[in-house]
């Protein structure tokens, strides 16, 4: 460190010139991961990408992780459009997961209006009653707080990440020892108490009917109910002269997207409550979520899901809409995530646990499940 | 084998090892643990001490006690250490002799080259430096030697492990946070460096002689027995031998690379570490109409490690951003990461971004040089994908992107092309500028009426993966593990790109047939810290003739990768904020530190305190405080910590005996941390134990001198007089408790001890103080007294507060009596009666007609001073002398203020109406003048005195931890 400018005669090597394959393949080295077996774009190289860029960058909005991660893969990817969707899509499940957390801007001086910005999530690690440990956080410089040999036996699928124990070994507290902070699994995976859609809708309504009159909402975007529940993006529509109660969300200057239920008549808002409601733990657009899950089911037209065979020991559950955090993480960690077309995430489950999680998608999430010929 | 025959053993040992080392270049000197003696041979020698005990410590038997005095100190853990040897030793107390085992150590220094113990620590504690010093690394230190050297492995080279004695101040200088102990070990750094060394290359690459190695593979194992340490110690020693291995270690004295000798190096060597503060724009509403400015400050924890020099500063001194509105940024946050702060004021070209409230040569230069706004008056901001507006280092833009010009000489002519935009900061001027694909003529025009230029035709990012900090234009800062990856485009067709870096002794490299648009992707090689740059060069070839097209230069900042430490970090959920950064026990129990912490609203964090009174074993009292609600202030949980902890009996009891307390705070997924703070360690202190109701008391003196030890006691009734106290071993306390000093050379230690309370009468105390004379002399008599009460240790029973504050409020009011005169001291005794009587007190402050005015005008703004700063206080009675006191500064701008400057003078009443005890420290040479002024100006001194009374009346006397009067605390 005590020479700059230092001389590079004698290191041996100069520089070199790389095709677009060989860069890709030396980051995915750096990220910790075989690069025979992950691509740059792979989920894996990405959430690696994102929670490298999460540790220098935050806190920040998704737009500079995205910016931060989607710039440089210029000239290495056939279409960055698609990759930059593709990077939002990780970046959704690497915060579900809990690797990143968004929170409002800590800042001395700033109410609770401030901006809503990513967070890295400090090292940390959720038992599993195996022995084995799913890992969630970002180190400043470091693919992991882990020690080398331990790095080296990262388990790495899709945007989780894990580590089995050795025959003997303690592996939770050789982590805890390491000052890894242990989340409780039963603390990371809690989900809000069963209950009747009407029952949450009518909890939302009574906040509502006890809102003070809203003003026009620059930006502001709708959550259509009338529209496909298969295709989400679709769903988003910009006020005309809708009248009901919908889930919205609006833009920040900068920072994550504001989300509300709100009430619209003729197309204009007349009130309005903001996402995550009193003390609630989760994310706001968790509650949104949660909240267009119950309209759609009151409508009588729920979300979906499917349930594709893989062989006789596993089978594939398919999303078509964003889910609440809890329910990716219990899906994740029961699981593991795969990447299915057609569908906007999936996991790949034991036979086994299939009548369990179905159960879940229904009382929990008010899901359908679609046969595997329907198609819409 | 009795101990004339173990000395003859160690003797023949040491001889035989100081031959071998004086072989080796360097000073390297002996300690006593290279004993070479193995676990069974060490236990017979330490019975063999013992049984020898009662015949009192001889010379012939040197070696074998200081080899046991050294074990001792082996295991010493920060408790004390005489106490931890009679323990070990029966019968020391009565036999023993603490100034024999200074001598001998003395002896073997001269003997056998044994190290001396040397640095502030050595010249205070001068008997017990010596075994301690000869323990070489005492098992509770070892962690944190471990966890330094991981974190500061990038910087190994072979050329450091040369010189112990840089790689110890290269250690002293990461050990800011570390504990009291452990840094007054880094003040060996040569001592510490020879220990690191051999720790790290383990005897390998000439190190075999550094230390013994069965002493070496002791301290190893006993290291080995934490996990973390045994990890961090693991990649510290890979690193150090992959380094080492580099160039092979050369004999010799070594050199100091890492001190730049010439300006232009250590500019260099500045721009090197990456503290450049960066310029960003914030968006404040969804239009964009509206911009935040906010300074980008990096971590300047870089800097203690090349410019040791700096780190008292760095962790002692706040730091005063330019432009920025609020407090100064807290002492040491600096220090634990970068650090964004928005300014309302757009710095001056020639002001310094960053200003800490102490000054040293050396940091200064350093800010100078580096903490500079880029020259102006124009500035030009890019709108990334992001939102954000990032700085850019040149004035050039490129069609298709969004820019923000601000300038600070004025309104910015807008036209057609250009929207103005609002700055939350005073001082500049903005206008946003969304450029087509395609300029047309009167773009170009928009663009050079504004000084701007399209940007270079070649396009350069980083490849793959995002550099640390990139600015989009060609400065970017990347890790010393990492091997960048560029991208490099050109928009035209050219013939040739000629890619080449600083130095290269290979020549550029040419990639040709480049076709326009297409990236071409070049690797670095793995690049040493420091600054490095690759020119881009296109060349084009018309007609044969090679024609160079221009030039891009990137300039690469390669940094150390930051070292993970257990704890929050700044890019976490959950951040926390400490002054003082490492608080003893003393500070924490008796509410003198300021913690807050920042966290998700509505979350709750949990809270586990735990006392102990030795290291390693189970803690005397854990308690588990209510949850606390995020955010939480200052104020905030030195309330939670007092009513919840503090206030508990079990928790006072022992914190009198408790050496060390940790405070672990979390917050589930959002992040955990620990606070540890441990007893000040001073060579001369009271030990305080409960025996039924009595208090007994224990004089600890380590200092070693000649000097005559002096025992006092002062009652709170008479705290103005001295009782001289004989020197005993334990001071059984008598029911009325007292403050108990003892002065031994420049050392004084003072404690307040609570008297006990039996019934109802025992709460009263009526302190009275013996007149003295209206002279200088009495009121400084009167101050130093203050601060004797004032720097008392407090146990933990709360009447030992309490009656500390009633007699220090009684010097002040004694202080103000001898100054104001009698007529105004009884006012203020009446005042106290009732709101009626407060408001006839403005009428004591003056004599004479004229100068009622004075009492007319503090009591018409006591109300609005009540809540100002004290700088406000301060001025508001500067304009009070200047104005009815005829009293002119005879100070010069910009020098010093004297003691007849009108503010300073008002300070220093203001100082001594509400805390006399800090005046001296404040005032330092110009107490004396100071004090004879207000003696010729009493209706001054009145006055200050009626606005402190007036403003602690007004505030109802709620006191902060510190302060003796509502509103009135000194920082």
């Amino acid at each position: 460190m005590y020479s700059s400018r230092r001389t590079l005669r004698g290191l041996g090597v100069g520089v070199k010139n790389l095709t677009a394959s060989e860069v890709r393949a030396q980051k995915v080295t750096e990220l910790g991961l075989d690069s025979a077996a992950h691509d740059l774009v792979s989920i894996e190289a990405i959430a690696g990408a994102l929670r490298r860029a999460a540790s220098f960058l935050c806190p920040c909005a998704p737009s500079t992780l995205v910016r931060s991660v989607v710039g440089p893969l210029r000239g290495l990817v056939d279409n960055i459009d698609t990759t930059k969707e593709l990077v939002e899509e990780v970046l959704e499940s690497v915060i579900a997961h809990g690797d990143i957390i968004e929170q409002r801007e800590l800042a001395e001086g700033k109410d609770v209006t401030s901006s809503m910005l990513l967070h890295a999530a400090p090292p940390s690690f959720v038992a599993r009653r195996s022995g084995a440990a799913i890992l969630l956080g970002t180190v400043t410089d470091q693919i992991s707080a882990l020690t080398d040999e331990l790095e080296s036996r990262i388990d790495y699928v899709g945007h989780v990440r894990s580590l089995r124990p050795l025959p003997g070994e303690e592996l939770c507290n050789d982590l805890r020892q390491l000052g890894l902070i242990e989340v409780s699994y039963e603390k990371w995976l809690k989900w809000p108490a069963v209950e009747a859609p009407a029952i949450f809708l009518a909890s939302l309504d009574r906040l509502l009917d006890s809102a003070q009159s809203s003003r026009e909402i620059p930006g502001l975007l709708l959550l259509d109910p009338s529209r496909p529940v298969r295709y989400y993006p679709g769903r988003w529509v910009v006020p005309r002269s809708q009248t009901g109660r919908f889930v919205a969300r609006r833009s920040q200057a900068y920072g994550a997207h504001l989300w509300s239920y709100v009430q619209m008549q003729d197309g204009h808002p007349q009130r309005m409550i903001d996402f995550p409601i009193g003390n609630s733990r989760w994310r706001a657009c968790d509650e949104a979520w949660r909240a267009q899950l119950a309209i759609d089911a009151e409508r009588g037209i729920p979300q979906v899901y499917r349930v594709a065979g893989r062989d006789r020991s596993v089978c594939v559950l398919e999303l078509f809409a964003p889910l609440p955090a809890w329910a990716r993480r219990r899906w994740g960690a029961i699981g593991k995530p795969v990447a299915q077309a057609g569908s906007l995430f999936a996991y790949e489950f034991s036979n086994k646990e299939l009548d369990e999680e179905r159960q879940f998608a229904r009382e929990a999430l008010w899901l359908k499940e679609l046969s595997a010929t329907v198609e819409s | 084998m009795d101990l004339a025959q173990w000395h003859d053993r160690l003797s023949r040992h040491f001889s035989q090892l100081q031959t071998a080392r004086q072989g080796t270049s360097g000073h390297r000197p002996l300690f006593a643990l290279e004993h070479g003696l193995d676990q069974s041979e060490l236990l017979a020698l330490q019975k063999a001490v013992r049984a020898n005990v009662a015949f009192g410590p001889q010379a012939e038997h040197a070696l074998p006690w200081i080899v046991y005095a050294a074990e001792v100190g082996y295991k010493y853990s920060g408790d004390e250490y005489w106490q931890t040897f009679e323990e070990d030793t029966p019968a020391w107390a009565t036999f023993g002799n603490r100034n024999s085992i200074r001598y001998w150590f003395r002896w073997f220094h001269t003997k056998f080259a044994g190290a001396k113990p040397s640095g502030i620590w050595a010249n205070h504690f001068s008997i017990i430096c010596w075994p301690i010093t000869h323990a070489i690394l005492p098992r509770d230190l070892q962690q944190q030697l471990a966890r330094i050297l991981y974190e500061i492995r990038q910087s190994f080279s072979a050329n450091l492990f040369e010189s112990p004695a840089t790689l110890g101040e290269l250690i002293a200088a990461r050990s800011w946070n570390a504990s009291s102990r452990f840094q007054n070990l880094a003040q060996e750094t040569l001592l510490v460096g020879q220990i690191a060394a051999a720790l790290l290359l383990q005897g390998k690459f000439g190190t075999e002689t550094l230390i013994h190695p069965a002493t070496l593979l002791r301290i190893g194992n006993d290291l080995d027995r934490e996990r973390r340490g045994r990890e961090w110690l693991r990649d510290a020693r890979r690193t150090a031998q992959e380094r080492a291995r580099i160039q092979g270690l050369t004999p010799g004295g070594g050199t100091r690379p890492g001190i730049p000798r010439r300006p232009e190096e250590a500019r260099a060597e500045v721009a090197a570490l990456g503290i450049e503060p960066r310029l960003v724009l914030r968006p404040t509403d969804a239009s964009a109409s509206q911009w935040e400015v906010r300074l980008e400050i990096p971590d300047l924890s870089h800097l203690l490690v090349k410019f040791p020099s700096v780190r008292d500063i760095l962790t002692g001194a706040r730091c005063i951003v330019a432009g920025a509105i609020g407090r100064p940024l807290a002492r040491g946050r600096c220090l634990y990461g970068p650090q964004r702060v928005a300014l309302a004021q757009w710095p001056r070209a020639d002001e310094v971004l960053l200003k800490f409230e102490r000054s040293d040569e050396q940091l200064d230069f350093l800010l100078r040089t580096e903490c500079l706004l880029r020259p102006g008056p124009n500035w030009l901001f890019r709108i990334a994908s992001d939102g954000l507006a990032y700085e850019s280092r040149s004035l050039g833009v490129r069609t298709g992107e969004r820019y923000i010009f601000v300038s600070a000489a004025g309104p910015v002519k807008s036209d057609a092309r250009t929207q103005r935009i609002a700055l939350t900061c005073r001082g500049a001027h903005a206008v946003l500028l969304d450029l087509p694909d395609a300029l047309t003529p009167d773009w170009e025009n928009t663009l050079r009426n504004l000084g701007l230029n399209q940007a270079r035709k070649i396009e350069v990012w980083p490849a793959g993966l995002a550099a640390a900090v990139w600015d989009g234009e060609g400065h970017g800062e990347w890790l010393s593990s990492e091997r960048p990856c560029l991208a490099i485009r050109s928009d035209h067709p050219i013939d040739a790109l000629l890619i080449s870096m600083t130095a290269d002794a290979e020549g550029p490299l040419t990639l040709e047939s480049i076709a326009p648009g297409v990236p071409t992707f070049v690797e670095l090689p793995q690049l040493p810290v420091g600054l490095h740059t690759v020119r881009v060069s296109a060349r084009q070839t018309p007609g044969g003739e090679t024609e160079l097209l221009g030039d891009l230069d990137v300039v690469m900042r390669i940094r150390e990768a930051q070292p993970w430490s257990v704890g929050v970090s700044p890019h976490g959920p959950l951040s926390f904020q400490i002054e003082p950064a490492v608080p003893t026990l003393e500070e924490l129990w008796e509410g003198r530190v300021e913690l807050s912490i920042h966290g998700p609203a509505r979350r709750f964090l949990k809270c586990r305190v735990s006392l102990f009174e030795r290291n390693g074993e189970a803690p005397v009292v854990a308690r588990g405080l209510p949850p606390m609600l995020l955010p939480l202030g200052a104020e905030g949980w030195r309330t939670h910590f007092e009513k919840h902890f503090r206030e508990e009996r079990d928790a006072q009891k022992a914190y009198d005996t408790a050496r060390v307390c940790e405070i672990e705070f979390s917050a589930e997924e959002l992040g955990a941390f620990k606070i540890r703070s441990e007893r000040e360690f001073t060579p001369l202190r009271w030990a305080l134990r409960k025996q039924g109701q009595a208090y007994l008391l224990r004089l600890l003196e380590d200092v070693g001198s000649d000097a005559e030890l002096a025992v006092t006691r002062l009652s709170f009734e008479n705290p103005s007089q001295e009782e001289v106290l004989s020197r005993q071993l334990e001071y059984e306390i008598s029911a009325a408790g007292g403050l108990y000093a003892a002065r031994l050379g420049e050392f004084t230690a003072a404690i307040v001890v609570p008297p006990m309370i039996r019934d109802f009468s025992d709460f009263g105390c009526v302190p009275r103080i013996d007149r003295l004379d209206r002279s200088t002399d009495g009121i400084i008599q009167l101050i130093r007294l203050a601060r004797l009460w004032s720097t008392a240790r407090l146990p933990g029973n709360f009447f030992s507060v309490s009656r500390q504050r009633k007699v220090l409020q009684a010097i002040t009011f004694h202080v103000f009596r001898v100054m104001g005169g009698d007529t105004w001291a009884n006012a203020e005794l009446t005042a106290r009666d009732s709101d009626k009587q407060f408001a006839r007190l403005r009428h004591a402050v003056f004599k004479q007609h004229e100068e009622a005015v004075i009492g007319r005008a503090l009591l018409t703004n006591c109300a609005d001073l009540a809540t100002a700063s004290h700088e406000t206080r301060i001025k508001h009675m500067a304009t009070i002398v200047v104005r009815y006191f005829a009293l002119r500064s005879r100070t010069s701008a910009g020098s010093s203020r004297g003691a007849d400057d009108p503010a300073w003078l008002s300070e220093l009443a203001l100082r001594l109406a509400s805390n006399p005890a800090g005046v001296e420290v404040w005032a330092g040479q110009q107490l004396r003048s100071g004090i004879a002024n207000l003696l010729e100006l009493p209706t001054l001194a009145r006055a200050a005195r009626f606005l402190v009374v007036a403003t602690d009346h007004q505030l109802q006397s709620c006191t902060a931890p510190g302060e003796l009067y509502a509103g009135w605390g000194w920082a």
